[in-house]
């Protein structure tokens, strides 16, 4: 079994409070993996937790075979993790351009590689290339959104993790992000996606996993869980 | 519903630890007795300053001035009306005033308290760091005109001949009242809610606290109680200068309070208690002191790097305080009492 | 002629100031830390000069630099870096702690008695244009502090590292999960802070001649208000509100009657806290401080 990532029991507090319980997952390489569940039921936890915001209390996070709990986030971006959280967090006073190419600060792989991925990114997605040269806090939700994303795409990784790509943005938005988040998984891009939008992950990801008060309530292939009555029971603890 | 238990035993505890405390040493050589006195008088100041910092959340470096405030306003009360004629120009009436030491004492923390409320009231709806810096401007304020007016402060020069009215006996009944005050605000329902307002701000104020006027009855009281630790240490130094109060007194009673645990009232009296104590150590170091036959002297400066050091290290492994944020009595009931599954109510 | 003097005058104070409340604005839009050990490091260039007295001018500015650089990592490392992350008020209360641990250890080894230095002597005569005197300290300062801002402005646009920097104190916890080294970036910004702390020591010693356990401290107080006033948290607000409250600091000594003239101070305080009130975001306000919720 070659997974990419493998987190084996789990367990992430904040002081006194569990966030996560004994979370067990893993992503094989170029899937597309979803997160859902309710508010407060620590899925952003898992992804700050993977990304190497938070220390777990107990467990292993494993890339690729080695373990990376407790590094600091700047490294794992080096090693090839990338986070989009929540809430776009793009640079408002710095240009677009220059977003972008911070996206690159761990690559070693010379100035004309960076300046090709900048050129890909531009045409994955071209409202940036209008607006390269603007204050980034100048753009739109969902422009910042698709600024987000191509910047942690800079630092060429290998799993992306995204918290809550469609949040706040009009459908047609979303349909752009996941269109090119689809044409990236066939350049080898592998995804774990927290998503509030239960029937985008579903149709999007090849497997989900139902997070609920910091516990796997539920997990499979998309199709799978698209019987209400598995929903039904993560969300709301009884059966429909 | 279970009502919040009151917290009798900590007020209590601490009480009584200062007066044995002051009866041990009524019976040792003076100068040990003026060491408990400057004790006591510190416990006063950072009792003070744990009112508004520790309940609110807010560090404060202005209460230093309210102790100058107040030391001042008792001095030109209680000064001989020949000393203030030759060091002083005032008008007349103010010249020929003069009254015991503890009615002074009684103005001089009304009219801090009351300064304190005006000065305050703009500043208390500050967020974030800000209002640390405003109290800080008030400190410097404080100093330039103190420095300055020399009508009424002298300038520069030390102010003598204040009566020496600070004893034991007196310095312990201001601590036992000050603990009493503070011990009784932090259980009112107003000293509670703004203590709820130091854990999240923004949690408190959609409850509807109204967080600005609870710092600010806060703000007056601690000022007022300052107050009084200001003129207690005036009249037991006998001299004032505007350097008696100002950068190195304000660090030494940060210190205190940091150093105990600023989260809490025993926090804050254990604080001083450990400090000056350790004070006391280099201050005998100092002298000279003979171990195993040789002869130790501490230079000048050692003390207060060994404060610093001291505060640093609590600040870096125990950003809590020794006591990290524990009441005395409430620790003691807990041990006492057997767990009960309704908990043991709000820390 | 006279308002011309003051003037000048007043951009010396106004570049003074300036420096200071970048000094302190570098550290805190990266920590949120306001650096009250700020002043040590200014006393310690002075020191550094002092001890150095003898030598060429050029290895006591350079040892001075070094100095000021060196304090100023050695600070970030031992006392601050294991504090990162706490709340503003602890922060606030250790760079209390070790800026008193400094000036002590200054009077520990050098005593508590201020002492002459001097400094590049050649610049405390002045230049005489018709009715102005021209002090060339004043004017070699104004210079070095163009200079000085010209070269932080090159860096934070057109360096990597300055971008990275710029990244960081708008969002710290973004900046490294793009990828920005926080020790790196911290580590910069104490070291440029020490740079410019130097600076000011060596103006501090070539202008009043006396070195003293306590001759930063004034300054770093009027750096926060300028850092404040400016807004804390941008460079360019820094840089601003040091001119701001140095022009503000001339003019009340020009303009306030006689016997008023002492209480200069208690007045520049006073505005401050009257600005305070009215708009304590600072001039050029940046993301609002308050925790997300």
């Amino acid at each position: 079994m070659s997974a990419l990532l493998r987190i084996e029991d789990l367990h992430v507090s904040y002081g006194s409070i569990a966030a996560l319980k004994g979370i067990s997952l893993s992503i094989e390489p170029n899937e597309l993996v979803a997160i859902i569940g309710p508010n407060g039921a620590g899925k952003s936890t898992l992804l700050r937790t993977v990304a190497g915001l938070s220390a777990p209390l107990r467990g292993s996070v494993l890339l690729r075979g080695a373990s990376i709990s407790g590094r600091a986030p700047e490294r794992l971006v080096a090693e090839g993790v990338s986070l989009v959280p929540e809430g776009r967090h793009i640079f408002g006073s710095l240009t677009v351009e220059e977003n972008m190419r911070l996206g690159a600060t761990t690559r070693r792989d010379g100035r004309a590689a960076v300046a090709a991925d900048v050129e890909r990114m531009l045409d994955h997605f071209p409202i940036l290339r209008q607006r390269f040269r603007q204050r980034a806090g100048q753009l739109s939700g969902g422009e910042q959104q698709m600024l987000a994303i191509a910047r942690a795409l800079m630092a060429a990784p290998k799993l992306l993790l995204l918290d809550e790509p469609s949040l706040g943005l009009a459908p047609l938005v979303v349909s752009a992000v996941y269109e090119t988040i689809g044409r990236l998984r066939k350049d080898g891009l592998t995804l774990l996606v927290v998503e509030q939008n239960i029937e985008l992950a579903l149709r999007m990801a090849d497997r989900t996993y139902v997070l609920d008060t910091g516990r796997i309530a539920a997990s499979g292939r998309s199709s799978e869980l698209n019987s209400m009555a598995n929903l039904h029971q993560a969300y709301f603890g009884t059966a429909p | 519903m279970r009502r919040l238990e009151y917290d009798y035993l900590t007020p209590i505890i601490l009480a009584s630890l200062l007066a044995l405390l002051a009866l041990a040493v009524s019976f040792a050589a003076p100068t040990m007795q003026r060491v408990v006195t400057e004790a006591l008088i510190y416990v006063v100041v950072v009792v003070g300053l744990y009112v508004f910092s520790g309940n609110s959340g807010v560090m404060s470096f202005g209460h230093v001035a309210f102790m100058m405030i107040a030391a001042y306003l008792s001095a030109l009360l209680t000064l001989p009306v020949q000393k203030k004629h030759v060091l002083l120009s005032l008008t007349p009436a103010l010249e020929h005033l003069q009254v015991s030491t503890a009615f002074s004492a009684i103005i001089a923390c009304a009219a801090v308290g009351l300064i304190a409320l005006l000065v305050g009231w703009p500043l208390m709806r500050l967020r974030g760091v800000v209002p640390s810096m405003a109290t800080f401007a008030l400190l410097i304020i404080a100093h330039v005109v103190a420095q300055n007016w020399k009508a009424v402060t002298g300038g520069r020069q030390a102010l003598v001949g204040l009566p020496l009215d600070t004893g034991l006996w007196s310095a312990l009944g201001c601590s036992l009242l000050a603990i009493g005050v503070a011990g009784w605000y932090q259980q009112t329902k107003q000293g509670t809610l703004l203590r709820c307002s130091r854990e999240n701000e923004v949690a408190a104020e959609s409850i509807g606290v109204d967080i600005a006027r609870e710092r600010l009855t806060a703000f007056a009281i601690s000022a007022s109680i300052c107050g009084l630790g200001g003129v207690l240490f005036a009249h037991f130094l006998g001299t004032l200068n505007p350097n008696t109060f100002y950068l190195d007194t304000t660090f030494l009673t940060l210190a205190m309070l940091v150093v105990g645990g600023f989260r809490s009232l025993s926090g804050a009296v254990s604080g001083v208690l450990i400090l000056k104590a350790v004070s006391e150590l280099f201050r005998r170091l100092e002298e000279g002191v003979t171990l195993w036959g040789t002869d130790f002297s501490a230079r000048a400066g050692m003390q207060e790097v060994a404060l610093a050091l001291i505060m640093l290290a609590i600040l870096i492994f125990r950003p809590e305080g020794l006591l990290g944020g524990a009441e005395i009595g409430i620790a003691i009931k807990r041990r006492l009492r057997p767990r009960s599954p309704a908990g043991a109510g709000l820390q | 002629m006279n308002l011309l003097q003051t003037a000048i005058d007043a951009m010396n104070l106004g570049a003074i100031y300036a420096l200071a409340a970048l000094g302190v604005g570098l550290i805190f839009s990266v920590m949120r830390l306001i650096n009250f050990a700020h002043g040590e490091l200014i006393a310690a260039v002075g020191f550094t000069v002092y001890a150095l007295d003898g030598q060429s001018v050029w290895i006591r500015v350079g040892c001075g630099l070094l100095a000021g650089v060196a304090l100023a990592l050695i600070m970030e490392r031992a006392a601050f870096r294991p504090l990162r992350g706490a709340n503003p008020a602890t922060l606030l209360v250790t760079s209390f702690a070790v800026s008193y641990l400094l000036q002590h250890l200054i009077v520990l080894i050098f005593g508590a008695r201020p002492i002459g230095v001097s400094l590049m002597p050649e610049l405390s005569d002045s230049i005489a244009l018709g009715d102005l005197r021209l002090p060339k300290l004043e004017i070699a300062t104004i210079a070095a502090t163009l200079t000085l801002l010209g070269a932080l402005v090159l860096f934070f646009r057109r360096l990597p590292l300055g971008i990275q920097m710029r990244a960081a104190s708008e969002d710290f916890t973004m900046a490294r999960l793009v990828g920005i080294k926080a020790n790196k970036v911290i580590a910069t910004a104490f070291a440029l802070s020490g740079a410019l702390a130097a600076f000011l020591g060596f103006y501090e010693v070539a202008q009043s001649g006396t070195i003293s356990y306590r001759m930063g401290v004034d300054l770093v107080l009027v750096a926060f208000v300028a850092a404040v006033v400016g807004g804390m948290g941008s460079l360019s607000g820094a840089a601003l509100g040091g001119l701001l409250v140095g022009v503000t600091s001339v003019a009340l000594q020009t303009f306030l009657p006689a016997p008023w003239r002492p209480y200069r101070d208690a007045f520049l305080f006073g505005l401050f806290i009257v600005f305070l009130i009215g708009r304590p975001q600072g001039l050029i306000a940046r993301k609002a401080h308050r925790e997300r919720v």
